[in-house]
């Protein structure tokens, strides 16, 4: 379960009341004020707080790393038909993918032997580029299927380490506020987790070694359960920022939020360049990834048995 | 007429309660205390009784610094128990405030004395600490006695050094708010 950006409005509206109430502590505990009465220096305090219950307008509709669910379930159905035998596991995090590799591609590679008293250009040639081909080939797609599987899966945990950030961010600004003015209370070390959400995975693509570009989630997405990849997340981004008074706890906050929405750009373009240079391969390489189309496809009605097309039985 | 002042944070609650025990390395010197308001110095009678003047003065010098670190850390350890997470200073000045308030609090230059003056405490900055005992202090006043001099003195030094921070801090943080809202 991820932090529920529906609180985020709630929390705005608690920081600006603890802002309100720190900057008239500031302003009137330090000997400060200059006698200018009670009223004047809580208008300033107010004033100081000014539009503080929109700071996190910008975050209210992030995705749910839920709603990614259900297309990472349909692509490891995928894998799992894909599955040839000695492959279970995920090829871009090394974990356990599918339970069993499917029973019946096994059977395609050895198709092959059932034509051997065939003759003709179309058996042999089944044989050679199709039935010989075909572990390899299903093997690549796997992998292929894999890449895209964990991009979404990556893609899940971008929102989801944008909502544990969220949920840091929004109750260490509240805890700050309240202390705001204090001696000690002058630093503020935010975490932002979002910078590990994405890693980069150089992955050998199944049986023909074909290298794919890949990029794995750097945590742990709760609702799609794909392990992490070998070597795990990359380091959360520390923020040194100052929280020594009430209007800097604010500008700070800002600070860590435009921080926060531009690291949301760099871990995208991550998953975006990893597709598309996974992409890129498949364009160049198709052979690996796509059984070449039986010449009987294109035949004539009459003679399928030419030995072009068909060929016939000895 | 002033404004009425806020009150207490949390966090100013919370640490007015937290005690901080400190021991100084030859084990004759205990300093007990709670928040920044309460005190308690305790010194070995048997060792006070024969100890060098020079000798006392470093070993209070030592278990001040100690105080200090010990303090800092049950603060931070407040903090954290309050706020439900690690909360730990940060390595390097996040702002130019900050970087000034550092400058600041640095340079502030606390004096507590008691006894007419024959038993001294400066602290200087957060962490630098000097103490200065007049030779006839030893003479003068047994065991006990100097423990509550000592601490009055140390009291005094604690005052002044808070309104030395408060100063720094109003200075760089809320007297440019002020002049931006007129009042100053």
């Amino acid at each position: 379960m991820t932090f529920d950006v529906g609180q985020l409005p709630g929390r705005a509206q608690e920081l600006k009341e603890a802002g309100v109430r720190a900057a008239y502590r500031e302003l009137t505990r330090f000997g400060a004020g200059g006698g200018g009465g009670a009223a004047q220096m809580m208008q300033i305090a107010e004033d100081s707080m000014a539009g503080v219950e929109n700071i996190y307008d910008d975050f209210l509709d992030v995705p749910d790393p839920a709603d990614f669910a259900p297309k990472i379930e349909w692509l490891g159905n995928a894998m799992a038909k894909l599955a040839t035998e000695g492959h279970t596991s995920d090829p871009v995090t090394g974990s356990t993918a599918v339970s069993a590799h499917n029973p019946n591609l096994t059977l395609v590679g050895g198709s092959g032997d059932y034509l051997s008293d065939w003759t003709g250009v179309a058996a042999d040639s089944y044989k050679r580029s199709y039935g010989d081909r075909f572990a390899p080939t299903a093997s690549s797609q796997y992998a292929a299927v894999s890449v895209l599987r964990n991009a979404i899966n990556a893609e899940a945990a971008v929102w989801q380490g944008v909502r544990d950030d969220l949920d840091k961010l929004s109750q260490e600004a509240i805890e700050l506020m309240e202390g705001a003015g204090s001696k000690g209370g002058a630093e503020w070390a935010a975490v932002l987790s979002i910078a590990a959400t994405v890693i980069t995975v150089p992955l050998t693509g199944g049986a023909s070694a074909i290298a794919l570009p890949a990029v794995a989630a750097g945590l742990s997405v709760a609702s799609t359960g794909i392990g992490l990849a070998t070597g795990g997340g990359g380091e959360p981004t520390e923020l040194g920022l100052d929280a020594g008074s009430s209007d800097k706890v604010i500008s700070s906050l800002q600070t860590a939020l435009t921080e926060l929405a531009d690291e949301i750009g760099v871990q995208e373009r991550k998953i975006s360049e990893a597709l598309n240079q996974s992409s890129g391969v498949l364009d160049s390489q198709w052979d690996v990834f796509c059984l070449p189309q039986p010449a009987l496809v294109d035949a004539p009605n009459h003679p399928v048995n030419d030995p072009s097309y068909g060929g016939y039985s000895a | 007429m002033p404004e009425p002042r806020a009150g207490q944070t949390p966090l100013e609650r919370a640490w007015s309660d937290t005690t901080v025990e400190t021991e100084s390395p030859n084990g004759r010197v205990r300093v007990t205390m709670v928040g920044d308001h309460e005190l308690r110095l305790w010194v070995d009678p048997t060792w006070y009784a024969t100890v060098p003047v020079r000798t006392l003065q470093d070993e209070l010098v030592k278990v001040a610094r100690l105080v200090y670190v010990n303090r800092t850390r049950a603060y931070y350890d407040t903090w954290s128990r309050l706020a439900g997470r690690l909360v730990r200073p940060s390595r390097t000045p996040a702002s130019p405030e900050t970087e000034e308030y550092q400058r600041r609090l640095d340079e502030v230059v606390a004096r507590g004395e008691a006894y007419d003056g024959r038993i001294a405490l400066v602290l200087s900055g957060t962490s630098r600490f000097t103490v200065s005992i007049d030779p006839s202090v030893v003479r003068d006043l047994d065991a006990p006695a100097f423990c509550a001099r000592a601490r009055e003195a140390a009291l005094a030094c604690l005052r002044e050094h808070e309104e030395g921070w408060q100063r720094a801090h109003f200075d760089v943080y809320t007297r440019p708010r002020l002049e931006r809202a007129g009042v100053l």
